[in-house]
C-alpha cells in the first residue's frame, strides 16, 4: 500500500515536472517572440524617424544588454532611459525585455507555488481516497469474517453512508446483504428440515401406537383367558382387522415419509390425464360399490398434460377415497375435467357429510382429521389430503375444497398443462 | 431491534388510525406479525377489518402512526420518501384487484415498465420465461383493452414477478374474476411464487384461496385475531 502511494506521488511529481518544463519553455518562447516584436517596432520607428536613429539604437543596445537599465546610475544610461520613457509614452509600447523577464520570474514563482500546492492537494485527496477505500475494504473484510463465523444477517446499512455512497460500493453491499440473506435462508431451511424430520418421526410413531396397542390387547386377551371356539374366532378376526389397518397405515406412512424426505422425485412426463383418472377410479371402485356409490367421470376430451401419472393417481385416489368414505350410501361422486388456459381443472364432487367451515384450512395438515370425520366410524389417519396436496403442489398444481350448495363437498384440483421445472430461487440467480 | 432476516417481513406494533373523536377508525390497531421467506400468507377478514390498510403499510404505500415495518431487516419507514419509493420498486411487487395496467402500453411494455423506472436493463430471456410461464407468449404485443380479465391479471402478475421482488403483495387479486379464471390465476400465482422462490402476502375473503395458502392470518377490527 505504502509503495503504491509513493509510486502515485512520484507519478504526480513527474507529471508536475514535465508540466513545469513545458510551461517555462512556453514562457521563454513567448518572451523571445515579444523581443522580436520589439525589434520590428524599433525598426519601424527608426524608418519613420531617421533623425532619432542613433538614440534609438543606443537605447536598443542598452536594452538588449542583460543589465537592468533603470536601476543603473550612469548619466548616459539615464539619458537612454529617458529616451526610452519618451518613446514609450509617445508610441504607447512597453517592451522592456528585462521587465517582462521579471514578470517571467514572477510567473515561475507563482507557477512553482501553485504547482506545489496542487501537488499537495492532490496528494491529500489521494490519501483520503485511499483511506476511505482502506476503510471500506476493512469493513468488507470484517463482513466476510462475520460470514465465516456464521453471522449472515448483521450486514450494516450502507445506504446512507457517504463513505460508500457510490454506485459500485452500494452494489457490493447490496449483493452481500442478499448473499447473507441467502445463506441464512439455507441455514433456516436446513434447520427446518431437521425439526420437520423429528416431528415426522414423532407423528408416525404416535400414529402407529394406537393400532398396535389395540392389536396387543386383542392378542393378550386371546391368549390369557380360556375361550370358547366362537370367542377365539372373534378375537382372531379382530386381530386380522387390526393387522390389515396397520398394514394400510404403514403403507400410507411409507409413502408419506418417502415423499416428505424427498426420497421420491416426481417424474413429470406428458401423459394422458384420462388414463390417470380412470386408474384412480378403478382403485376405489370396489369401495364405492360396497356402499352403492356411483362414480361418474365427465371429461369432454382426453387431455395430455405433463404430470407424474403414478403419484398424481395416488393423489386422486386419496381425494376419491375421502369422498367415498365420508359419503352415505346410494349417492354419487362426480369427477369433472375442464381445460383452462394454463391449467386443467379437475373437480371432484360428493354428496357426503361435508367439511366444517373452520376446518377448511386445516384439512391439509398432516394427521389432521376434521371434527365431522372423527365422529364417523370410518377409519382414517389424516394423511390422504395432506399427501394429495403435497403431490399436486410439487407439480405446480393446487387443491382447494368448497361446500356445495346442496350437500357435500367439491374438491377443485388444478394442474398446469406444462409443468415447468422449478426455477432456482432468486438469490442464487442474482 | 435486531431482526431475524429469515423473517422477510416483520411488523412491529403497527398503528394506523383515521379520523378523530367519535369518527375515529382504528384501521390497524397495534399489530405485530412475522412472515417467513418463501411462504404464501393469506390475510383474511371482513371488509372494513383493516386488511387493505395493513397491506398498504406493509408495502410502504402509507406511513403508520406508530410502529415499524421491517423488510429483509430494513426498517422501511426510516427511509426518506424518494428512497422508500426506490426500495418499494426494487423489493416489493404489487398486484391489485383492478390490475392497474397502463392502457397505452402493450403487454410486454407493461411488464418491463418497473424495470425501466429503475434504469435496470430487462433481461429478455428472463422476461420471456415469465411470460411463457403465465401463458401470454402470443399476447406480448396486445394492448390491455383487448385482454380478458384473467389475461390482464396475468399481465399484472408477470409485472410483479419480473423485478424479482423480495415480497409480492396482492390485494384481492381475483376479486374481479369469475371462479374458473380465479382458480387459474391463483394456481399460477402460487406456482410462480414457489418456482421463483418468492414470498406472497395476499388479502382475500375467498375461503378457497385461503386454503391454498401456507398460512392464514385473520384480521378483525384492525387486530390479528388468529394466525
Amino acid at each position: 500500500m505504502e509503495r503504491k502511494r509513493n509510486s502515485k506521488i512520484r507519478k504526480y511529481f513527474i507529471f508536475y515536472l514535465i508540466f513545469f518544463v513545458f510551461f517555462s519553455s512556453f514562457m521563454f518562447f513567448l518572451a523571445r517572440h515579444e523581443t522580436s516584436l520589439d525589434r520590428q517596432r524599433m525598426l519601424a520607428l527608426i524608418s519613420s524617424h531617421p533623425e532619432l536613429e542613433a538614440e534609438i539604437l543606443s537605447a536598443w543596445e542598452k536594452l538588449d544588454s542583460p543589465l537592468p537599465l533603470r536601476e543603473s546610475s550612469s548619466d548616459g544610461m539615464d539619458k537612454t532611459s529617458q529616451i526610452l520613457d519618451r518613446v514609450e509614452k509617445k508610441y504607447g509600447y512597453s517592451s522592456n525585455f528585462l521587465e517582462s523577464a521579471k514578470e517571467l520570474w514572477m510567473f515561475w514563482g507563482i507557477g512553482l507555488c501553485a504547482g506545489t500546492l496542487l501537488i499537495a492537494a492532490l496528494w491529500y485527496q489521494s490519501r483520503r481516497e485511499e483511506e476511505a477505500l482502506q476503510n471500506s475494504l476493512q469493513d468488507l473484510y470484517e463482513c466476510l469474517e462475520q460470514f465465516r463465523e456464521g453471522w449472515f444477517t448483521d450486514i450494516p446499512d450502507y445506504e446512507n453512508n457517504p463513505k460508500t455512497d457510490t454506485g459500485e460500493w452500494m452494489h457490493i453491499w447490496e449483493s452481500l446483504r442478499e448473499l447473507g440473506i441467502y445463506f441464512e435462508s439455507l441455514r433456516q431451511a436446513l434447520k427446518k428440515e431437521e425439526s420437520h424430520t423429528k416431528s415426522l418421526i414423532t407423528d408416525i410413531s404416535h400414529q402407529l401406537k394406537t393400532p398396535l396397542a389395540s392389536l396387543k390387547m386383542c392378542h393378550e386377551l386371546a391368549s390369557a383367558s380360556p375361550l370358547s371356539q366362537d370367542e377365539q374366532r372373534e378375537f382372531q378376526e379382530q386381530e386380522a382387522r387390526e393387522i390389515e389397518k396397520l398394514e394400510i397405515l404403514l403403507k400410507e406412512l411409507v409413502n408419506l415419509s418417502r415423499l416428505e424426505t424427498n426420497m421420491i422425485q416426481l417424474d413429470s412426463v406428458s401423459a394422458s390425464l384420462k388414463d390417470t383418472i380412470s386408474g384412480a377410479v378403478s382403485q376405489v371402485y370396489m369401495k364405492a360399490k360396497n356402499k352403492d356409490i356411483s362414480i361418474q367421470v365427465e371429461m369432454a376430451q382426453d387431455l395430455t398434460i405433463t404430470h407424474d401419472a403414478k403419484w398424481t393417481g395416488e393423489a386422486f385416489v386419496n381425494i376419491l377415497d375421502n369422498s367415498i368414505k365420508y359419503s352415505p350410501g346410494h349417492t354419487a361422486v362426480t369427477v369433472r375435467v375442464t381445460a383452462l388456459v394454463c391449467n386443467v381443472l379437475i373437480e371432484i364432487e360428493d354428496e357426503g357429510i361435508g367439511i366444517r367451515k373452520e376446518d377448511f384450512t386445516k384439512i391439509y395438515q398432516r394427521f389432521y382429521r376434521g371434527a365431522l370425520a372423527k365422529n364417523m366410524s370410518e377409519e382414517g389417519a389424516g394423511i390422504g389430503l395432506y399427501l394429495a396436496r403435497m403431490i399436486l403442489e410439487r407439480q405446480g398444481g393446487t387443491i382447494s375444497a368448497k361446500r356445495r350448495t346442496g350437500k357435500g363437498t367439491v374438491f377443485k384440483v388444478t394442474l398446469p398443462h406444462h409443468s415447468t421445472p422449478p426455477v432456482s430461487p432468486i438469490h442464487s440467480r442474482s | 431491534m435486531k431482526t431475524d432476516s429469515s423473517k422477510i417481513l416483520v411488523l412491529e406494533d403497527l398503528v394506523k388510525y383515521y379520523g378523530s373523536g367519535e369518527s375515529l377508525v382504528r384501521a390497524v390497531d397495534h399489530t405485530s406479525l412475522e412472515i417467513e421467506r418463501g411462504k404464501f400468507t393469506a390475510i383474511v377478514g371482513r371488509s372494513g377489518s383493516g386488511k387493505s390498510t395493513l397491506l398498504h403499510l406493509i408495502g410502504g404505500l402509507d406511513r403508520p402512526d406508530e410502529g415499524k415495518v421491517w423488510i429483509e431487516g430494513k426498517d422501511i419507514f426510516s427511509l426518506k420518501d424518494d428512497r422508500l419509493a426506490e426500495f418499494r420498486r426494487k423489493k416489493i411487487g404489487f398486484i391489485f384487484q383492478d390490475f392497474n395496467l397502463i392502457p397505452s402500453l402493450n403487454v410486454w411494455e407493461n411488464i418491463v415498465l418497473p424495470l425501466g423506472l429503475d434504469n435496470r436493463k430487462p433481461k429478455k430471456q428472463d422476461i420471456k420465461e415469465v411470460i411463457s410461464r403465465i401463458g401470454l407468449t402470443d399476447k406480448e404485443e396486445t394492448m390491455p383493452n383487448a385482454l380478458s380479465g384473467g389475461q390482464k391479471q396475468r399481465t399484472a402478475i408477470a409485472r410483479a414477478l419480473v423485478t424479482r421482488p423480495a415480497i409480492i403483495l396482492a390485494d384481492e387479486p381475483t376479486g374481479n374474476l369469475d371462479s374458473q379464471t380465479e382458480l387459474e390465476v391463483m394456481s399460477l400465482m402460487k406456482s410462480c411464487v414457489t418456482d421463483f422462490g418468492q414470498t406472497l402476502v395476499m388479502i382475500t375473503h375467498d375461503e378457497m384461496i385461503a386454503q391454498m395458502a401456507d398460512r392464514v392470518i385473520e384480521v378483525a377490527d384492525g387486530k390479528v385475531v388468529n394466525c
